[in-house]
């Protein structure tokens, strides 16, 4: 079985459903998730770009010739997603403490404009 | 391997120790983060004082383009330095004069230094969106309100997040049709790329790069962060945050997409970098005429930072080496000029209590300081002579006169927005000059300025100490805008090194990458 129009499908669905979170809504916790979904979607993505057919996992346990094709996937892309994936955690949790400190604000997590004239202190 | 990865290194050990000292601000802490910063500043000013060979740095022994190599030459290492001299200014401020901090905001400044050497630094496109995400992280938690709504930090989060989102998924076309990241050797193979993942990933990726720079129309984030953000972090974002933005934006302009010579035409109509062009023509006028209509002093200057983007942008997209070099030349006085000027602001805030330009009037007359400090920046933005923004804007004209319609249009443009910034920001440099008294006369006193002419006369504010990262400032524009030639080589020799048919480290192809090392440097001769 053919797994790359799934793998794709997929992608492009947890993206999408990313996008359209982004637009409907302005609550903060929303936005929060919706991006984490658009940043799922490009990792399976970036995976799947690493993928070749019958290839072993890039992990060398015996003699192998470095002509011809390779007999592993691709290895980078896993390493970047490993890296997005980090990338992604220390982002959510800081957006996550702003929306804390939206609701310490504002008392709800629908993100409008901000005041123009509120007092700025610093 | 060279000094210069201590610009990486060093400034994210020094954030990592910081915390064991404690998490209460101490004489210790800040004398640890403020040493850190000093000691690179030294460094990099010792580099700078002898000849800087460009020289390309291999990480780990892997060599390009498997590993991640680092380009050090005169401008990126001056550029760094700059980020250190002005992330000193930033942090005595805020140690000086703004409200008490926990240690985690020096640990923060000193991650946004390690991710601004790195981005500037770096040759690998992945390992550039890497320092790109760490410098937003260490940018939007320095700019969150300790108190207050935050709601200008969360759209900076969100475009950020978007953008960065984009970015990689550029990254992840870019890398399925090329097979490599090293931004060189992308660029030796972007040619043979199939036309649709060459728009999809330069597009992405320039999005990127826009949303950092606060080119319109992505610049709306901007705004309300810098107001609500602490002045010294303002001073930051502007200096430092768009400045490695920009710079790493035409690493990959110039060196993958070839100056954008290698897309074909919009449409048939007009190239991808006039496309550009338009954007920061767009960005310069619109963002100096809300200049003029702005009321609030930080969202002011947010806006003129924005302005300044737009021009660098522009010079970038006419891509050749006199708008380069303009280009370049703006980055470095814009960080400083708009620096002096957020240092003063930051004062005015501070006293005030108040954030809209017209509740400093009288300022002034207390401290005069304040006033020359805050022509000395607009000089320096806005480009008079014998500062460097003039030497910048000067490149930037010469440039673009060459380059036909387009080129005239935006030098028009350009003097246009310098007349409208220059009036904006005079406006403020009165109010600050003025009498209190003829402020009464006129009328237009109102409790908020009422609370500014009550001020007491500050006698420290004449002190040395007080003024100590605006005169580090102050003697960097004098030394830039008088003798530019230093600077002007140094940028003139990285625009043709960038622009050239070898450009600057020259990678091994891929076949070639598995025979034996021929030389330690890791630089091959082509």
């Amino acid at each position: 079985m053919n797994v790359v129009p799934i793998v794709a499908i997929s992608a492009l669905l947890l993206f999408g459903i990313g996008l359209y979170g982004l637009w409907s809504g302005r609550n903060v916790l929303r936005w929060i998730l919706a991006v984490g979904l658009m940043e799922t979607g490009i990792n399976v993505f970036l995976v799947l770009t690493g993928w070749r057919p019958g290839g072993a996992v890039p992990i060398i346990t015996g003699a192998f010739s470095t002509r011809g094709p390779s007999p592993f996937i691709d290895p980078v892309p896993s390493a970047l997603v490993l890296t997005s994936i980090v990338i992604g955690l220390g982002t959510t949790t800081l957006a996550l403490a702003l929306a804390v400190l939206h609701a310490r604000a504002h008392g709800d997590l629908e993100c409008g404009d901000d005041p123009e004239n509120a007092e700025v202190l610093e | 391997m060279s000094a210069a990865v201590a610009f990486i290194a060093a400034p994210l050990a020094a954030a990592f120790l910081l915390p064991l000292l404690g998490t209460r601000p101490t004489w210790g802490t800040r004398a640890a983060s403020l040493l850190t910063l000093g000691a690179l500043f030294a460094l990099g000013a010792w580099m700078l004082a002898g000849p800087v060979p460009p020289h390309v740095i291999v990480l780990g022994g892997w060599r390009a383009p498997f590993g991640i190599s680092l380009y050090v030459d005169a401008s990126s290492l001056m550029l760094v330095t700059l980020f250190e001299l002005l992330a000193l200014a930033a942090l005595w401020f805020q140690h000086q004069h703004g409200q008490e901090k926990p240690v985690s905001f020096d640990v923060l400044v000193l991650v946004l230094m390690a991710a601004g050497a790195g981005a500037v630094l770096t040759q690998d496109l992945f390992n550039l969106f890497v320092f790109l995400e760490i410098a937003t992280v260490a940018a939007l938690a320095l700019s969150a309100p300790q108190t207050g709504s935050p709601r200008g930090v969360i759209r900076y989060w969100l475009f950020s997040a978007v953008s960065g989102a984009a970015m990689l998924l550029g990254i992840a076309i870019l890398y399925s049709g090329a097979g490599t990241l090293n931004l060189v050797d992308l660029g030796a193979r972007w040619g043979r790329l199939a036309e649709p993942v060459r728009w999809l990933s330069g597009v992405l990726i320039l999005l990127g790069f826009l949303v950092k720079m606060e080119i319109m129309p992505f610049h709306g984030w901007a705004p309300a962060t810098y107001r609500r953000a602490p002045s010294s972090v303002g001073l930051l974002l502007s200096g430092v945050v768009t400045g490695l933005a920009a710079f790493s934006a035409w690493k990959f302009f110039a060196l993958v997409l070839r100056g954008g010579t290698s897309l074909p035409p919009v449409s048939g109509v007009f190239s991808f970098s006039q496309a550009l062009f338009g954007l920061g023509a767009l960005t310069l006028i619109l963002g100096a005429l809300a200049m003029l209509a702005e009321k609030d002093g930080k969202r002011l200057l947010a806006f003129s930072t924005i302005s300044q983007m737009g021009l660098v942008l522009m010079a970038l997209a006419l891509g050749n080496p006199r708008a380069v070099r303009g280009a370049l030349f703006l980055v470095f006085s814009h960080a400083l000029g708009k620096s002096l000027l957020f240092l003063v602001a930051g004062i005015a805030v501070s006293r005030t209590r108040r954030s809209e330009w017209g509740a400093w009037r009288g300022l002034g007359q207390s401290s005069r300081s304040l006033v020359w400090f805050w022509f000395l920046g607009t000089a320096t933005v806005v480009g008079l002579p014998l500062v460097p923004g003039f030497w910048g804007k000067l490149s930037f004209v010469g440039g673009a006169l060459g380059m036909g319609m387009w080129g005239k249009a935006g030098v028009a443009l350009l003097i246009a927005a310098t007349v409208a910034e220059s009036v904006a920001l005079l406006r403020v440099g009165h109010g600050l000059w003025e009498h209190a008294d003829l402020r009464k006369r006129s009328g237009d006193v109102d409790e908020t300025s009422a609370a500014a002419g009550a001020a007491p006369a500050c006698k420290a504010c004449a002190g040395v100490s007080y003024w100590a990262g605006a005169l580090a400032i102050s003697a960097g524009i004098l030394w830039m805008g008088l003798w530019p030639a230093t600077f002007t080589r140094a940028f003139a020799d990285t625009a043709a090194a960038y622009a050239g048919d070898q450009p600057v480290s020259v990678v091994r192809t891929s076949t070639d990458a598995f025979a034996p090392r021929r030389d330690g440097q890791g630089q091959v001769k082509p």
